[in-house]
């Protein structure tokens, strides 16, 4: 049996780690999903603690934590992904964001990433040709479970406009794929 | 119903969002139409494909981790930002010690392992304290050298409390920052009735070298 005596004043911040702890898992996986490399989604959601700690108060009164951590990661995997697009040398290693360096590992752990088969290397290949926007939809839905209703609030979008922002990225992965209706190529093999 | 009205069906209904009366409607398509029947296996084969592309687990203890530095690295930040620094790795000591033994209230105190920062770094020092029965009202004292404070109470050098311990390990987690260059004990009493243990803990604080800012 263990415990953790509590300083007192570090009280808070043992509220925030207890709050939490049920979401990590969740958060490392899309933001694996996102960024595709171990690292790089520790790095996120280390970079989303360290935003999210400075707003705990607010963190109590969040009536569905998950969809919006979801959303919270979400809007920082894209600015990160646009401060890099802005920066010559495609690094976001600012001295505001010292502890980001998403996506700007220039030779990853060889355990870093998931080895695929050919098939899955299609797949994600497939996935990385979509614009953000529908990339994160399929992850979001498709591939970690969230729903409709999430992700509308994710979103901040209509169900409607979102059920037809999904279909469309679903096309867009399939027409990746060389997919027509009926064809002989509508199995994703390698 | 026809084919091309089917195709434009199969998303709403590998979604289960379907009113009833389409449903039912592509249901019946489906049953006649080998075609539409394979498309929609094909569809469904791909979003099981989907969500199985593997995830490359963190690494052992990365959650618990990942939150422990954002509550240290937020409170050095407002301190250490403030001074100019770049905030530092809050490293983790484990001290354990047992409480098996009480002493009278004016035994020496036991001296632990230094521990040494920089001027400017956050540090969290974890004390593991192993205590044989679950013991209540216990009084907790810390006193700190001059030039080093706890990240979350600035300029206070002695802070006390009242909590229990449980049997078995009890951890306590601080989170200090040294301000200057100095050596120096961190004293920890723990009292409960009569009885109280002491502990230093050698603290050194370096200058701080350029090359080690970095989260």
């Amino acid at each position: 049996m263990s415990g953790l005596i509590f300083f007192p004043f570090n009280r808070q911040g043992a509220d925030f780690e207890r709050l939490l702890a049920p979401y990590m898992d969740a958060l490392y996986r899309l933001a694996y999903r996102f960024t595709g490399q171990r690292q790089d989604a520790e790095d996120l959601v280390q970079e989303l603690l360290l935003r999210l700690y400075a707003r705990r108060k607010q963190l109590h009164q969040v009536e569905e934590l998950k969809p919006w951590l979801a959303r919270s990661l979400y809007n920082l995997y894209i600015d990160t992904l646009r401060q890099r697009q802005r920066s010559p040398l495609g690094r976001t290693d600012s001295d505001s964001e010292p502890h980001l360096s998403l996506m700007v590992d220039p030779a990853p752990q060889p355990d870093n990433q998931a080895e695929l088969s050919e098939t899955e290397k299609r797949l994600v290949a497939a996935l990385d040709t979509l614009n953000e926007s529908h990339r994160s939809l399929i992850i979001l839905h498709d591939m970690e479970g969230y729903t409709l209703k999430e992700l509308a609030q994710i979103f901040a979008i209509p169900t409607g406009t979102l059920k037809s922002r999904l279909h469309r990225a679903r096309r867009n992965l399939r027409d990746q794929l060389d997919w027509e209706p009926f064809g002989p190529q509508q199995r994703v093999t390698g | 119903m026809h084919c091309e009205q089917a195709l434009q069906l199969l998303d709403d209904y590998l979604d289960h969002q379907l009113p009833d009366d389409q449903q039912a409607a592509l249901a019946q398509h489906l049953a006649g139409c080998s075609a539409c029947q394979l498309e929609l296996e094909a569809q469904q084969q791909l979003l099981a494909q989907l969500r199985a592309l593997p995830v490359v687990p963190p690494q052992a203890g990365f959650a618990a981790r990942a939150l422990r530095r954002a509550r240290a690295a937020n409170h050095s930040a407002r301190t250490v930002f403030a001074t100019g620094f770049g905030s530092a790795i809050a490293a983790v000591l484990l001290v354990w010690f047992a409480l098996g033994l009480w002493q009278p209230a004016d035994s020496p105190s036991t001296s632990l392992k230094l521990v040494s920062m920089q001027v400017a770094e956050a540090r969290t020092i974890s004390l593991a304290f192993n205590s044989p029965d679950e013991l209540k009202n216990v009084t907790f004292q810390l006193e700190l050298p001059e030039g080093v404070m706890l990240a979350n109470r600035p300029g206070q050098r002695l802070v006390s409390w009242q909590d229990q311990l449980q049997r078995g390990r009890n951890v306590l987690q601080l989170t200090l920052v040294g301000q200057r260059q100095l050596s120096g004990d961190l004293i920890a009493r723990i009292q409960h009735a009569e009885q109280q243990r002491i502990f230093r803990i050698p603290l050194q604080v370096q200058k701080r070298s350029p090359s080690s800012t970095r989260f």
